[in-house]
């Protein structure tokens, strides 16, 4: 059979293949909610974020290795309610009940400047501001 | 690397893919964008001074550990590390720092299978030499968002994700370097483009990828290296999970890719598994160059070009393979698959097998190549493997149980008198002209493997998946189209088509059923067969359409691809 006749008919499957998956979603998809962040190897996505009190904020690992959520300042850290990190496909969420601004990390991912206390790597900022009162 | 498995909407671009190929046009293959030589593009700015200051900061004598040399350390010094165990995990935040140990070999840092990275870099401009990292739980030696870095005579032993890894960096080396036991990727670029950074002169073994670059573009070069008894070889490849897809303008060159396909000593997870036995597999990826390598007994095939499908459906294409010696190969030298791969091409490569049949006849660099999108005869096999991985029939390793190197390891060269100079303009100081690779020489006494048994490029030992996919989305087409063509030609010219047809018409339908495999088929047995009622015809054509795409599709979500 020729190489000719392979691709045709090669060519025929995928396409059968592919209106049987037509449809179904449109790739990476940054939710606009304003309370997602995702995170992807190896930076949070979007990595500043504006919430309010009583929120609640999803942090689904879209990546391909395992990730965590850990306030600088100890208010939270997504290992301890997890067990452990979070593995691919997994979303660990959190409601903020104060306002403030929360610097975060990724314990795997990012490294302290030891003489500056400043985190780089995979951080982000997340500000919760003060309910509708 | 992982491929994802989410649904995405590409029946459009597969529609228009596949009217572009019915109404291919002969023409001269493409060039790749990167031919083999640098691209001229800029390097950001570095924050690290270009020179040493001359401070040398001693560990243990001045210093007890290496992390307090280096909080102590001001931009440019030198870290001198003596030999021994250091128990920590760096973190490197001050930039044009050189770390060197004073013997690769004994000097070692140790995870202990806690600690998540061995030296963790986030400054621009900072050299790693001479040492040795084992047992950490993510990375050996890990360079995150800079501009400049190099790795030099490293070792890195049971790094549980990548050995030696540079993501969000650009203007970096990699070189003199070994790398083993990473489920991953035992050297990983990952996202950058442009990257300027070369990869020379390593050893990869007993990893998942001996190489991945996820989204890695522009000035990658994986040149004169060896690569050897991973799950698989080299593999530039396109994802979602980091930004710059995708990866394009990739040279592989003067590489020894060889015995790939291990199933016992590497550990790795479903996409690595999904690349299993190459040598070679460009994922995704567009205008790459692979030429001048040398793949021997790798278990599947030498070089492998795919398409990859995650949150998006990334097609390869543009890529050139050429001028490589390849023997030995499980399933086949040289395979390409789509969907949607367009426009890559073969040329002057010592292979003798491919699937599909004839790659360099019909997609040749120099002469004819078809503007055609593959199918699936290839890729039936990843995603066999994929399923294979789902139901766990990927065979496991823990964290540290991969075999363990001899350090024994050669040395930097001039040892404590080394020059001393800071990852600075790294790329364009490097006196590195990848037009002077070679193709390696065979070792003396190497046996080469017989290829495996194969029906139509489907491995026959691969295991249930693998088969399965490939029995129904190259078989069973196949079939329709070689039984169904003599079918219809027997209907046509000795049946009823004598005397219901006419000259022309069973021409005209001769032409169709053997030009256009399968479709040309089914055309017939829908439009041509007029001895068949209406309901018969339609009935045969679409029930059969819709057996095969429910046992295809069922069999893809039985298998856990989608």
């Amino acid at each position: 059979m020729s190489g000719l006749a392979k691709t045709c008919a090669a060519a025929l499957s995928a396409l059968f293949l592919a209106f049987a998956l037509s449809g179904c979603g449109d790739g990476v998809v940054i939710d606009d909610s304003g309370l997602v962040m995702g995170m992807f190897d190896n930076r949070y996505r979007p990595d500043v974020l504006t919430v309010t009190v009583g929120d609640t904020v999803e942090f689904p690992n879209e990546g391909n290795v395992d990730h965590n959520v850990i306030d600088v300042d100890g208010t939270f850290d997504s290992r301890i309610e997890r067990g452990g990190d979070h593995k691919p496909d997994e979303t660990w969420a959190y409601t903020f009940t104060e306002p403030g601004t929360f610097n975060i990390y990724c314990s795997l991912h990012a490294v302290k400047n030891n003489n500056t206390g400043e985190w780089t790597g995979m951080v982000a900022t997340i500000t919760v501001e003060p309910g509708g009162q | 690397m992982r491929m994802r498995q989410r649904p995405t909407s590409m029946a459009a671009v597969t529609l228009a893919a596949l009217i572009v190929g019915v109404l291919a046009t002969f023409g001269p293959g493409p060039a790749a964008a990167q031919d083999g030589g640098p691209l001229s593009v800029d390097t950001p700015a570095s924050e690290a001074p270009s020179a040493w200051t001359g401070e040398t900061r001693n560990v243990p004598d001045d210093y007890p550990t290496i992390q307090s040399a280096v909080d102590a350390a001001d931009p440019g010094d030198l870290i001198l590390i003596q030999s021994g165990v250091y128990k920590e995990a760096v973190a490197v935040t001050t930039p044009g720092l050189t770390l060197r140990g004073v013997d690769r070999n004994e000097v070692i840092l140790d995870g202990e299978f806690t600690r998540p990275n061995g030296v963790f870099v986030t400054a621009d401009g900072v050299a790693v030499e001479n040492m040795t990292a084992r047992s950490y739980t993510v990375n050996g030696f890990f360079w995150d968002g800079v501009v400049g870095y190099r790795g030099s005579y490293l070792t890195a032993v049971d790094a549980w994700v990548y050995g030696i890894y540079a993501f969000d960096s650009v203007d970096g080396l990699f070189e003199h370097s070994y790398a083993s036991g990473s489920w991953d990727a035992g050297f990983y670029v990952g996202q950058c483009n442009p990257c300027n950074a070369v990869v020379t002169d390593v050893v990869a073994e007993f990893n998942g990828l001996g190489y991945s670059g996820t989204n890695s573009s522009t000035n990658m070069f994986i040149v004169n290296s060896e690569w050897r008894h991973n799950v698989a070889g080299i593999v530039p490849n396109t994802l979602d999970s980091e930004l710059l897809p995708p990866a394009e303008n990739v040279v592989v060159a003067g590489n020894y890719i060889h015995h790939n396909g291990e199933t016992e000593r590497a550990p790795n997870r479903a996409a690595e598994w999904s690349a299993y036995g190459n040598g070679v597999v460009l994922a995704g990826v567009r205008d790459t160059v692979v030429r001048n390598n040398l793949m021997v007994n790798n278990r599947s095939g030498g070089v492998q070009v795919v398409s990859m499908i995650d949150a998006t459906l990334w097609p390869s294409g543009g890529n050139e393979v050429r001028d490589n010696v390849i023997m030995g190969s499980g399933r086949a030298d040289l395979l390409m698959g789509g969907p949607a791969e367009q426009g890559s091409c073969f040329a002057g490569n010592d292979a003798s097998s491919s699937v599909p049949g004839t790659l360099e006849l019909l997609h040749n660099c120099d002469g004819i190549n078809l503007p055609m999108w593959y199918g699936l005869a290839t890729s039936s096999d990843p995603l066999g493997r994929i399923a294979q991985a789902h139901h766990g029939q990927n065979p496991q390793l823990e964290h540290g149980d991969a075999p363990k190197p001899e350090l024994r390891f050669d040395q930097l060269p001039g040892g404590l008198d080394a020059e001393v100079v800071p990852a600075v303009d790294v790329f364009n100081s490097l006196n590195f002209d990848p037009a002077a690779l070679v193709t390696p020489e065979l070792p003396d006494g190497m046996e080469i493997d017989s290829r495996r048994a194969t029906i139509f490029g489907v491995v026959l030992g691969a295991g249930f998946w693998p088969v399965l996919f490939g029995a129904l989305m190259w078989w069973v087409p196949a079939l329709v189209w070689i039984i169904g063509g003599f079918w219809a030609l027997i209907k046509m010219w000795l049946g009823s088509g004598r005397e219901s047809m006419g000259t022309g018409a069973r021409a005209f339908w001769t032409l169709l059923v053997v030009a256009i495999p399968v479709l040309g088929v089914l055309a017939f047995a829908l439009l041509g067969n007029r001895g068949w009622g209406v309901g018969r015809r339609l009935g045969t054509v679409a029930g059969g359409i819709v057996v095969w795409l429910a046992a295809t599709v069922g069999a893809l979500l039985v298998g856990g691809v989608f």
